[in-house]
């Protein structure tokens, strides 16, 4: 009596079992690997690259490399931090007209200053007017009225 | 890196040395040493991946990847540990990484040279014959991994119960129990088939028995 374990397999269903599997996997046990030592060499040799150490030479190029790129990230960062601090400050005109100072949106949605009535000096206004109309019109010929006689003409010449 | 010269064609030795020759030969940087070792081991571990995989090139690339790590592992190896417990021990669990999920199936393990009828065979007998070892894999992957993976290094690969125990890392006495549990098992379902001359025997119960009162 068996107190502990499994009772074997009786031969007689040992046996058949033991040829069948034998059987079922002869096929499996005839097939060979298509690879060779090669491939895992060049699988080791894929996996283990590493990195070279660096040189002394190549030590002080990877420095000059990293010097460089510091000292174009710092002048970028350096300009736009001064771009961003010197940018003068814009006055919300159109929210705010009365304390964009002199400055403020006229009906055409332009910048004008404001007018006041009280100091508006109306001839200096006309005066300045006057003088553009007259520069434009230096810059043109003198134009000379002439009084063209026809001979023709009756009572020509007569006053 | 010294290299011995070739006494045959392929890589292979005369007088074939054993593997604790062959690793150290190899940790001294002889090319042929290991590749003795690649070509002695190949075929087994790659018939292993195939059982559990059932994928060809799943198959290659365990075969690859064992020996690569055996490659990098050479150093640390002690001497007088036998390499090939170790190489089907990586070769395992490669295998069980690499196992088809759910869902997804591969065709027959045979590559239907197996149909063709030997000489002296019917062709009804060859066809028969197959459709047996069909059968009998269908049957052997139903088992458990544990128990499956006993079966196929016993039958598939030829290994004895000490050995599998070394690759699984169990006691000797797990593995037969394993094996025991696996054959039972698949006792019982192929007496299931009639086709298959197992004689439906009255092992279902006591079977079923025995592997509820382990698994409790």
């Amino acid at each position: 009596m068996r107190l502990f374990g499994p009772s074997p397999l009786p031969l007689e269903e040992r046996l058949p079992l033991d040829a069948a599997l034998d059987d079922a996997f002869a096929p499996l046990r005839a097939r060979t690997a298509n690879v060779g030592p090669a491939r895992v060499r060049a699988a080791v040799r894929w996996t283990t690259a590493e990195p070279r150490t660096l040189g002394r030479l190549g030590l002080l190029v990877r420095l000059s490399e990293l010097s460089i790129a510091a000292a174009i990230s710092a002048f970028l960062f350096a300009g736009s931090v001064a771009s961003v601090q010197t940018a003068p400050p814009v006055p919300d005109i159109s929210r705010d007209a009365v304390t964009a100072g002199e400055w403020m949106l006229n009906g055409r949605n332009a910048l004008q200053r404001p007018m006041s009535s009280l100091a508006t000096d109306y001839r200096t206004t006309a005066g300045l007017l006057a003088a553009n109309a007259a520069s434009a019109r230096r810059t043109e010929e003198p134009v000379t009225p002439t009084q063209s006689v026809r001979d023709s003409e009756p009572f020509a010449g007569r006053p | 890196m010294t290299r011995q010269p070739r006494s045959k064609g392929d890589g292979f030795e005369a007088e074939p040395r054993g593997d604790r020759e062959l690793v150290h030969a190899a940790r001294a940087g002889e090319t042929l040493a290991f590749d003795n070792l690649f070509y002695r081991y190949r075929d087994g571990i790659y018939r292993l991946g195939m059982a559990i995989t059932k994928d060809p090139s799943a198959a290659e690339e365990i075969v690859v990847d064992t020996f690569a790590r055996a490659h990098r592992a050479i150093e640390r190896l002690e001497p007088d540990d036998s390499l090939r417990p170790w190489l089907y021990r990586v070769a395992v669990n490669l295998s069980y990484n690499r196992r088809p999920r759910k869902g997804v199936t591969f065709s027959s393990l045979d590559d239907g040279t197996d149909d063709i009828a030997a000489e002296g065979e019917s062709p009804s007998d060859a066809a028969e014959r197959t459709e047996r070892r069909r059968v009998v894999l269908e049957c052997v992957d139903t088992l458990g991994p544990k128990h499956k993976i006993v079966v196929v290094l016993h039958y598939l690969n030829g290994l004895n119960l000490a050995e599998i125990a070394e690759i699984v890392e169990v006691p000797v006495g797990t593995v037969k129990s394993r094996l025991h549990y696996a054959l039972r098992k698949l006792r019982v379902q192929l007496s299931a088939h009639p086709g298959l001359d197992f004689e439906p025997a009255d092992l279902l119960a006591t079977t079923e028995e025995q592997m509820h009162g382990q698994a409790r």
